[in-house]
């Protein structure tokens, strides 16, 4: 294969994997929004649990009920569990979106190390005005992958730590969560797509 | 007329019910009814209970900001002039709370008639069968004695949700602790004596009644 060709195949790789990442981006940020309410949720049933915890029931006009203060906790912590698992949705989505950016990251190193011989180390640092080098990209693309990997085990830690007794924790959990992106994060997709966006259009 | 074998629903089939079967049925289908009217004045009920207690809340704190302006005759008016239109929102509120548990008495009554009549059903069915009940189910596989239990148990889960409403009901409007006020909030919604049995007995009824295809 010649060296054009090669570059030519190792670039439609990559453009295909930035176009992946166009779409699965939208997915990730919708899903993330959609994360929002549930959280909120848990916050509250946190805060109704503690209350529940601190008030004697005994000493309430609501004493002459029987097992009230049991029969409520075990309503409130099955409220959260309905709530757990529809973040656990949220966060197998998060997971397809990790897994498909992951698996065209994959193909386009594959795709390069099949041909790096023949592109050489020169044309692969080469920048033109329409398109950044094969190794700039190989970089970000890496940096995109990372960015998912690292944000999806940081959120999934989190929720694995929810716990029915440990209310703070449950009610900072929308403060926790948003604390999770940072803005470097936040920035990194959207300025690598600019960055790309005359690669992309071009052919 | 048709040999009934059990386990077996014909969906083209309709059979022919005596009077029982027919009373059951329709019992059961009351029951969903009721069921859900009933959840729905909960979510009125919930709503109205959380104003109550953000009225409360928002009063406590006016009160605390009030306390260091007292001394000035001015201040005195003016606060008397804005304590009256919470106090006016809060009467409106225990009035709306006060009509929606009547609506719920009033269904828990009907709801109490539903498991009497069931009860009058199995009575009539000794009387004519004995003691050991008729051979054939009047469904698929309930014998009529399931019914009055599955009916007991709701009436006596909605009675006994109904005590805890009314208690709740009638603190809500003058308690100002903050934890409290979480707990008669969480106990209206979340109803602590409406298992997910209850739940499961109703769909178990309407399934043998035939109500929900098998």
């Amino acid at each position: 294969m010649s060296k054009q060709a090669a570059i030519l195949s190792v670039h439609q790789a990559t453009k295909k994997c930035f176009e992946v990442i166009g779409q699965q981006q939208s997915v990730w940020d919708c899903t993330l929004a959609d994360c929002l309410p549930l959280l909120s949720s848990l916050s509250s049933l946190g805060e109704q649990l503690q209350s529940c915890s601190k008030v004697h029931f005994k000493n309430t006009p609501l004493q002459g009920f029987p097992e009230l203060e049991q029969r409520l906790r075990y309503k409130l912590i099955q409220a959260v569990e309905t709530v757990l698992g529809k973040l656990g949705e949220k966060m197998s989505v998060l997971q397809t979106v990790r897994d498909a950016v992951s698996n065209q990251v994959a193909t386009v190193f594959q795709q390069y190390e099949q041909h790096a011989d023949t592109i050489g180390l020169s044309a692969s640092i080469e920048r033109s005005s329409l398109a950044p080098s094969v190794a700039d990209m190989l970089e970000w693309l890496q940096d995109i992958d990372r960015f998912y990997r690292n944000q999806f085990l940081k959120r999934k830690l989190l929720l694995q730590t929810i716990k029915p007794d440990n209310f703070s924790h449950m009610q900072a959990l929308p403060q926790s969560w948003n604390r999770v992106s940072t803005q470097k994060g936040q920035e990194l997709i959207q300025d690598t797509l600019m960055k790309v966006s005359f690669f992309m259009d071009s052919h | 007329m048709e040999a009934r074998s059990p386990g077996v629903a014909s969906s083209a089939r309709k059979p022919v019910l005596n009077n029982s079967a027919r009373k059951i049925k329709d019992n059961a289908a009351d029951w969903h009814n009721f069921i859900l009217k009933w959840d729905k004045l909960n979510d009125a009920g919930f709503t109205v209970a959380n104003n109550i207690v953000n009225i409360k809340i928002s009063k406590e704190t006016e009160n605390d900001a009030n306390h260091q302006v007292d001394c000035d005759g001015s201040s005195v008016i003016q606060k008397s002039a804005s304590a009256s239109e919470p106090h006016k929102e809060l009467e409106e509120c225990c009035t709306e709370l006060l009509d929606i548990m009547d609506k719920m008495t009033h269904l828990v009554s009907k709801m109490a008639k539903l498991s009497s009549t069931v009860k009058g059903i199995c009575v009539l069915e000794s009387f004519q069968h004995g003691e050991a009940g008729r051979d054939r189910p009047l469904f698929h596989t309930w014998p009529t004695k399931q019914f009055d239990e599955v009916s007991s148990k709701l009436a006596d889960a909605y009675q006994q949700e109904l005590r805890l409403k009314q208690a709740i009901a009638q603190e809500v409007a003058h308690n100002t602790e903050q934890d409290l006020a979480m707990v008669y909030l969480s106990a209206w919604l979340y109803q602590p004596y409406i298992e997910d049995s209850s739940r499961v007995l109703l769909e178990s009824m309407l399934l043998e009644t035939g109500h929900r295809p098998l």
